[in-house]
C-alpha cells in the first residue's frame, strides 16, 4: 500500500501537483492513524448505537525528529489551526479533509527527537474528490 | 404554518454522523450619521423628546426612524445614554423617544447608528389633556385606517464560500404580513449593499451578496387603505476569512412559561465593547452536519440554520484567572427586554366610530395587542408579530401593569386564555394555550411521531392525584355593538373532586355556553395533566419547539416500564434546552413536554343570585361576632414588614389624577399601583378626600368638606364597585337646592360595618344624621345650625361630632351620640376654639386631639371632649384628622407644618421639626404610620412622590412603583393602611 498521508495550510496546497504536502516532501515520517468516524456514540432507546460527531484522526509516532516536529509545528504556529489533511478514513480510503489540529500539551524530547508524538486533527470535514 | 417534519428530514435525523459547528454572529453596529449636541435641551433632563445638533457627518437623509442614537463624551460613545431616533431630522434638531434619564453636556457627541433595538413609545398628555402617541402623533384615524404589519421572518445567516452568495428572503411558509379592516397591495424589498434583489415587489424573494457584513433588509408593504409600514431585519454573511464568534461553551434554554429562549456566550478571545457591543444583537448559528456533509434541516427557508436570537442583557460576568480571562454575557430572545420595558397603562374600548386612541372599532383581542405592539413600542418594525384569529369581541381590554410583556400577557391570557412567546426567529406568536384550544379547532400541526431510535431515553411522571378540585369559569359574549351577556361553567360539576384546589378563571371572553363548558372542561383536565414526559433527543434535532403551538406524538409501550403502562398520545413541547460539545462537533437536546389531554366534563355553572338556592347547599351561617376588645392606646402593629404593610388604598386626587389607587405589594421595592374606582365618574373620584375601611372590610369614600360634587359611595372591598350612597342628585328629592355637603364621615372600629354620615343642604343649616349598619343607611336625626364640616369618631361608647355651629360662631362644638340613641344629645360638650372643626381619635379611646389654626394651639380632649388641655403651641395648616400618629398619639407626622409642609413630633405634639430628609414639592405632604415603635416605627408618605421609612423619618426610600406611569402628575392626598 501506497502512503499519501499530507497536511498543508490551504485545499490547493494540500493537492498541489507538486506533491509539496506529502509526508514524504515535508520529510516527515508517515504516521500510524486512528481514525474515529463517529467520536461519541449514542446508546439509543431501541437498543441500537448512532454514531454522533464529525470524524477526527489520531496521527501517531513513536519518535519523531526535531526537525519533523517543526515542520509540522509550522502548520499550527498557536495551540490550534485549521489545516486540510488526507489521511485514512476508517474505511481505509484515502479522503481529503478541512479540520483542526489540536497541538500535544506536552511533547517529550530527548536526544534530538520527540517521543512518543501524538496530532488530533478534528472536526473534518470531507472536501470530496479531487 | 407547516411544521411537520417530512419523510427525508426525518431520515436526515435519524442518521449517524450528526454534527455542527456552532456561531455567534454579534452585530458591530455601523455609524449612519455624528454630530454634536447644540445646546441643551430647553426642558433640560425631564421629559426631552428633540435635541439640536450641528456638525453634522454623514448623510441625513440615511436616518431611519426606530435607529439607535448614541450620546456620549467621545466620538461614538454612548457613556451618557442611548435613545431611538423617533422620526426623521431636520437639519437642526433630532427627534427623539421622549427621556428623562440622560444628563446632557452641551457639544457632547451624537452617534446615530444602524440598530433598530425594542424601544417603548410612550404617551404623551398635553397641557390641554389631549393624548399623543410617541410624543406628537394626534389621533386621526389610525384605529380605523390601520397601519399593515410586516411580515418578513427572522434574521439570515449565510456563509460565503465562492465570488457571492444567494441568500433566501421571506416569512415562514403559511404567514404573510397583514393588516385590519383592509389588504396588503404592495410589498417593497430594499437592501442597501445587496448585488441583487430577485424579486423586490414580492413577499419572499432572494437576493446575491458577494461581500462579507451585515446588510439591513427593509420590507415595506403598503395597504389598500393606503397605509405602509416597514419592517427590519439582518443578513450576516461570513467566510473562513472573516468567521463570526465560535462557540466554546453553550447552555441555550427554551420555555414556553417564560416565554422565549436565552442562551449563555462565554467569550475568551476579544472582547472589547467595539467588538462586542452592550445590547447587542447576537444571532447563534450552526453549520450543520449529516453523515459528515453540511446540510440543512429546518421549517423556515433559508433560516434553518439559525438556533437561537437575541440580546446581550445585564449583567455580563467578566473573570479573570492567572491563566485564563474570560467574559460570560447571557443572551435572551426579546421576551427578556419586553419584560423589562415599562410602560403607560394600555387599553382599548369597543368604539366602531373611534375618534381617540382608546376606541377601536370592532375590539378583539388581537386588535387591543396590536395597538399595544404598533404604537406602545417598536415591535412591529423588528420581528414578525402574529396574533390570535381569535374573533371574539371585547367591550373593552386594558392593562395597568408596569411592564409591557405583563400588560400583553394580562391582555391576552385574562380575556382568551393567550400567550406570548417568541420563537428562535425572534418571531414573536400570542396564541391560546394548546391545551386549551377545543378539539375542533386543534389545528397546530404534528410535527413527527417520535420513536425509539430517535432518542436516547425518555422519562415519563404520571400524576395521580389532581391538583385541581373545580374550576369555575365565567365570562360574557360580546357583540359587535359592544353588548354582553354573561356565561357560567363548571368542571366537573358542583362536587368539587376528592383532592386539589379550586381554580376561579373570570372575565373571559366567551361565544357560547357550548363553548364556556368546553373551555371549563380544558381547563380542568389541562390543570390536572396526568403525565408529563422528558425526551433525551439522540441527535441534531432542532424541528420540536416550544413556539408556535405544535406536538409529538409517542408512545410508552407496556414492555418498557415496570408499572406496564401503556401510554399512547399527542404531547405539547414546554421547555426544550440545547446541549454543545465543542470537542466532538455534537448537538443534542433535551424538550419536556405535557401531555395533550382533553376536555373533562363540565356543566352550566350558576347565575349569581339565581337558579336553584339547594345547589350547592347553603353554608351554615356563621355565628355571630364577639365584640372586638376596644384598641388601647398605646398599643402598635405587632407585624412588621421590613418593606412595609403590602397592602394600602390611597388617593391621587386633582384634576389630572386617577382618584384611588390601591397597591398590594407595597413590601416590593417596585410596587404595582392599580386604579380602584369603579362605580364612580371621573369628577366624583377625582375629588374625593375621605376614605375608611370597616372591620367588614368594605370601603368607604368621600368628597367632604363642601366640593360641588360631594358624595359617599360604598364598595364591599378594595376593587369593589361602588354604590353611590348620597350625592346632589339624591339630596335633591330632599332638600331642593345647590351646593349640599358633606359634613363627615367616620365608622365604629369595634363593629363590623356601623357607619355614619352627616350632610346639610345650604338654605337652612339642617343637616342630615345618615346612620348606616353593613351598608344600609337611615336619616336619624336633623340637626339644625350646623355651617361647616367636622370630624366624626368612634369611642368610649359614643360618637364625636365637630362641626361648627352658628351658636358657636366661629368655633367649633362637640356633639355626642350614645351607642344606645340614634340622635346626637342636644347640648353640644365643650363648645371649644379648635377653629378647624377637625379631631383626631388616638384609637378608641376618650382621648382626642384638636387645634386652633387661630392661636396654633394643640389640645387634648379627655372623656370624649369633657375637659380639654392644651398641649403646645404650634402652627398647623391642616386639620387635625390629617396628622397621621402612631395608635397612643406618642409620634405624629403631617403636612401642615412649616413652610415645607412636612413635620413630625416625637413627644405628642409639645414640640415639631420638619422632616428634612424629604424633598420640599411645593405640594402638601400626607403621611401615615405603618407599624413599629419609636426611632424604629415605618411610616409611609405621599405627595408628589410616595416613600416609606423605616426610622420615624430619618431616611425613606421610594415606594412610587408605576405610579409616575398610571399617573404622571399624581398628588396623593390620603392614605390608608389596608388589612
Amino acid at each position: 500500500m501506497t502512503y499519501d498521508y499530507r497536511i498543508a495550510a490551504s485545499l490547493s496546497d494540500l493537492r498541489h501537483v507538486d506533491l509539496r504536502a506529502t509526508f514524504a516532501s515535508l520529510g516527515v515520517v508517515v504516521p500510524n492513524d486512528e481514525p474515529m468516524k463517529y467520536p461519541q456514540e449514542s446508546l439509543l432507546a431501541s437498543g441500537h448505537v448512532r454514531g454522533l460527531g464529525l470524524p477526527q484522526v489520531f496521527w501517531h509516532w513513536g519518535f519523531l525528529t526535531e526537525a519533523s516536529y517543526d515542520t509540522l509545528k509550522g502548520f499550527c504556529a498557536e495551540k490550534s489551526a485549521n489545516v486540510y489533511i488526507r489521511t485514512l478514513s476508517e474505511d481505509r480510503e484515502w479522503r481529503d479533509y478541512q479540520g483542526i489540529l489540536i497541538w500535544p500539551a506536552r511533547p517529550q524530547f530527548s536526544a534530538g527527537r520527540v517521543l512518543d508524538f501524538t496530532l488530533l486533527i478534528h472536526g473534518l470535514v470531507d472536501q470530496g474528490d479531487e | 404554518m407547516t411544521q411537520v417534519a417530512t419523510a427525508p428530514q426525518l431520515e436526515m435525523i435519524r442518521k449517524n454522523g450528526q454534527a455542527a459547528k456552532l456561531y455567534v454572529a454579534a452585530l458591530t453596529p455601523a455609524v449612519v450619521y455624528s454630530a454634536r449636541l447644540n445646546g441643551l435641551p430647553t426642558l433640560g433632563t425631564d421629559l426631552v423628546a428633540e435635541i439640536t445638533y450641528d456638525g453634522g457627518s454623514g448623510t441625513l437623509a440615511e436616518i431611519k426612524a426606530g435607529m439607535t442614537l448614541y450620546v456620549g463624551t467621545s466620538p461614538g460613545g454612548q457613556e451618557l445614554g442611548t435613545c431611538r431616533i423617533r422620526k426623521s431630522p431636520t437639519s437642526t434638531i433630532m427627534y427623539i423617544g421622549e427621556q428623562s434619564l440622560i444628563v446632557w453636556v452641551d457639544n457632547c457627541y451624537l452617534t446615530v447608528v444602524l440598530d433598530y433595538e425594542l424601544w417603548p413609545k410612550h404617551v404623551h398628555i398635553t397641557e390641554d389633556g389631549s393624548v399623543q402617541m410617541d410624543y406628537d402623533v394626534d389621533y386621526v384615524d389610525q384605529h380605523s385606517n390601520f397601519l399593515p404589519v410586516p411580515i418578513m421572518g427572522g434574521h439570515v445567516v449565510k456563509k460565503l464560500t465562492g465570488e457571492t452568495v444567494t441568500v433566501q428572503l421571506g416569512p415562514e411558509s403559511g404567514t404573510s404580513s397583514y393588516v385590519y379592516g383592509s389588504t396588503i397591495s404592495a410589498r417593497l424589498w430594499e437592501i442597501p449593499g445587496a448585488d441583487s434583489i430577485a424579486t423586490p415587489t414580492a413577499a419572499s424573494t432572494t437576493a446575491v451578496f458577494s461581500a462579507e457584513g451585515w446588510y439591513p433588509v427593509y420590507h415595506t408593504v403598503t395597504a389598500a387603505n393606503g397605509r405602509s409600514k416597514t419592517g427590519m431585519r439582518w443578513v450576516y454573511i461570513w467566510s473562513d476569512e472573516q468567521p463570526p464568534l465560535a462557540v466554546e461553551e453553550i447552555s441555550f434554554r427554551e420555555d414556553a412559561q417564560e416565554g422565549g429562549h436565552s442562551f449563555e456566550l462565554t467569550v475568551s478571545g476579544d472582547a472589547n465593547l467595539t467588538q462586542l457591543y452592550d445590547r447587542t444583537l447576537c444571532i447563534l448559528f450552526a453549520v450543520d452536519y449529516f453523515e459528515g456533509l453540511e446540510d440543512q434541516v429546518g421549517f423556515i427557508l433559508g433560516q434553518e440554520n439559525i438556533v437561537g436570537v437575541g440580546r446581550i442583557v445585564s449583567p455580563e460576568s467578566l473573570v479573570f484567572g492567572f491563566n485564563s480571562s474570560r467574559a460570560s454575557f447571557t443572551v435572551e430572545s426579546a421576551q427578556g427586554l419586553f419584560k423589562r420595558i415599562t410602560g403607560f397603562p394600555s387599553g382599548v374600548e369597543m368604539k366602531n366610530t373611534p375618534t381617540v386612541w382608546t376606541d377601536m372599532p370592532a375590539l378583539t383581542v388581537a386588535r387591543a395587542l396590536w395597538h399595544l405592539l404598533e404604537w406602545r413600542c417598536t415591535a412591529t418594525e423588528i420581528m414578525d408579530v402574529l396574533l390570535p384569529e381569535d374573533t371574539r369581541y371585547a367591550s373593552e381590554l386594558s392593562s395597568p401593569l408596569t411592564y409591557l410583556w405583563d400588560q400583553m400577557q394580562e391582555i391576552a391570557f385574562t380575556s382568551i386564555l393567550a400567550s406570548a412567546g417568541i420563537d428562535a426567529h425572534g418571531r414573536l406568536f400570542i396564541q391560546v394555550d394548546a391545551l386549551l384550544i377545543p378539539e375542533s379547532s386543534k389545528t397546530y400541526p404534528l410535527v413527527m411521531t417520535v420513536e425509539k431510535q430517535d432518542i436516547h431515553s425518555y422519562e415519563i411522571n404520571r400524576a395521580t392525584e389532581t391538583s385541581t378540585s373545580q374550576v369555575v369559569l365565567s365570562g360574557v359574549a360580546v357583540t359587535l355593538g359592544g353588548d354582553g351577556k354573561a356565561y357560567f361553567s363548571l368542571s366537573p360539576g358542583h362536587i368539587f373532586s376528592r383532592v386539589g384546589s379550586p381554580v376561579i378563571i373570570d372575565r373571559l371572553l366567551l361565544a357560547s355556553q357550548a363553548q364556556a363548558n368546553e373551555l371549563a372542561g380544558l381547563l380542568f383536565s389541562s390543570k390536572n395533566n396526568p403525565y408529563s414526559l422528558k425526551l433525551e433527543f439522540s441527535g441534531n434535532n432542532r424541528l420540536v419547539t416550544c413556539f408556535p403551538n405544535q406536538a409529538i406524538y409517542f408512545t410508552v409501550e407496556a414492555d418498557d416500564n415496570v408499572r406496564g403502562f401503556e401510554i399512547a398520545g399527542r404531547y405539547i413541547p414546554r421547555r426544550r434546552s440545547i446541549a454543545y460539545d465543542p470537542q466532538n462537533f455534537v448537538i443534542t437536546s433535551e424538550v419536556e413536554f405535557e401531555y395533550e389531554t382533553s376536555a373533562a366534563v363540565a356543566i352550566n355553572g350558576d347565575v349569581p343570585g339565581s337558579g336553584d338556592l339547594s345547589a350547592p347547599p347553603p353554608f351554615p351561617k356563621f355565628p355571630p361576632m364577639p365584640s372586638l376588645p376596644p384598641l388601647l392606646s398605646g398599643l402598635y402593629d405587632p407585624t412588621v414588614l421590613d418593606g412595609g404593610h403590602p397592602r394600602w388604598l390611597m388617593v391621587d386626587r386633582g384634576s389630572t389624577s386617577v382618584g384611588l389607587v390601591y397597591t398590594a405589594n407595597f413590601d416590593n421595592d417596585r410596587p404595582d399601583y392599580y386604579t380602584v374606582n369603579a362605580g364612580l365618574t371621573a369628577d366624583q373620584y377625582k375629588n374625593i378626600n375621605k376614605i375608611i375601611q370597616c372591620p367588614s372590610g368594605a370601603i368607604y369614600v368621600a368628597s367632604v368638606r363642601g366640593h360641588a360634587d360631594a358624595f359617599v359611595a360604598r364598595a364591599d372591598g378594595v376593587g369593589g364597585t361602588f354604590e353611590i350612597l348620597w350625592d346632589n342628585d339624591i339630596k335633591e328629592s330632599v332638600y331642593p337646592g345647590v351646593n349640599n355637603v358633606v359634613l363627615g364621615l367616620g365608622y365604629n372600629p369595634l363593629l363590623p360595618e356601623t357607619v355614619m354620615f352627616v350632610t346639610v343642604g345650604p338654605a337652612n343649616e339642617t343637616g342630615a344624621v345618615h346612620l348606616g349598619v353593613g351598608g344600609t343607611f337611615s336619616i336619624t336625626q336633623e340637626l339644625s345650625n350646623v355651617i361647616a364640616p367636622g370630624s366624626i369618631t368612634w369611642g368610649l361608647d359614643q360618637w364625636l361630632f365637630t362641626p361648627m355651629y352658628w351658636s358657636f360662631g366661629p368655633n367649633a362644638g362637640g356633639k355626642l351620640m350614645p351607642a344606645s340613641a340614634d340622635s346626637f344629645v342636644p347640648t353640644p360638650v365643650q363648645p371649644g376654639w379648635y377653629t378647624n372643626t377637625a379631631h383626631q381619635r388616638l384609637g378608641t379611646s376618650g382621648y382626642t386631639l384638636h387645634h386652633s389654626s387661630n392661636s396654633g394651639i394643640l389640645q387634648l380632649g379627655t372623656n370624649n371632649l369633657t375637659t380639654l388641655t392644651d398641649i403646645g403651641t404650634v402652627p398647623l395648616s391642616i386639620p387635625t384628622e390629617e396628622l397621621a400618629m402612631t395608635p397612643d398619639g406618642q409620634f405624629m407626622m403631617t403636612g401642615g407644618y412649616g413652610s415645607a409642609n412636612k413635620g413630625k413630633t416625637s413627644d405628642r405634639g409639645y414640640t415639631w421639626v420638619d422632616i428634612a430628609s424629604l424633598p420640599y414639592v411645593g405640594n402638601i405632604w400626607v403621611f401615615r404610620y405603618d407599624s413599629g415603635k419609636l426611632a424604629e416605627s415605618r411610616w409611609v408618605a405621599g405627595s408628589s412622590y410616595i416613600y416609606y421609612s423605616k426610622n420615624f423619618g430619618g431616611t425613606w426610600v421610594s415606594k412610587q412603583g408605576n405610579m409616575p406611569y398610571l399617573s404622571p402628575f399624581y398628588q396623593i392626598t390620603n392614605i390608608l393602611k389596608i388589612y
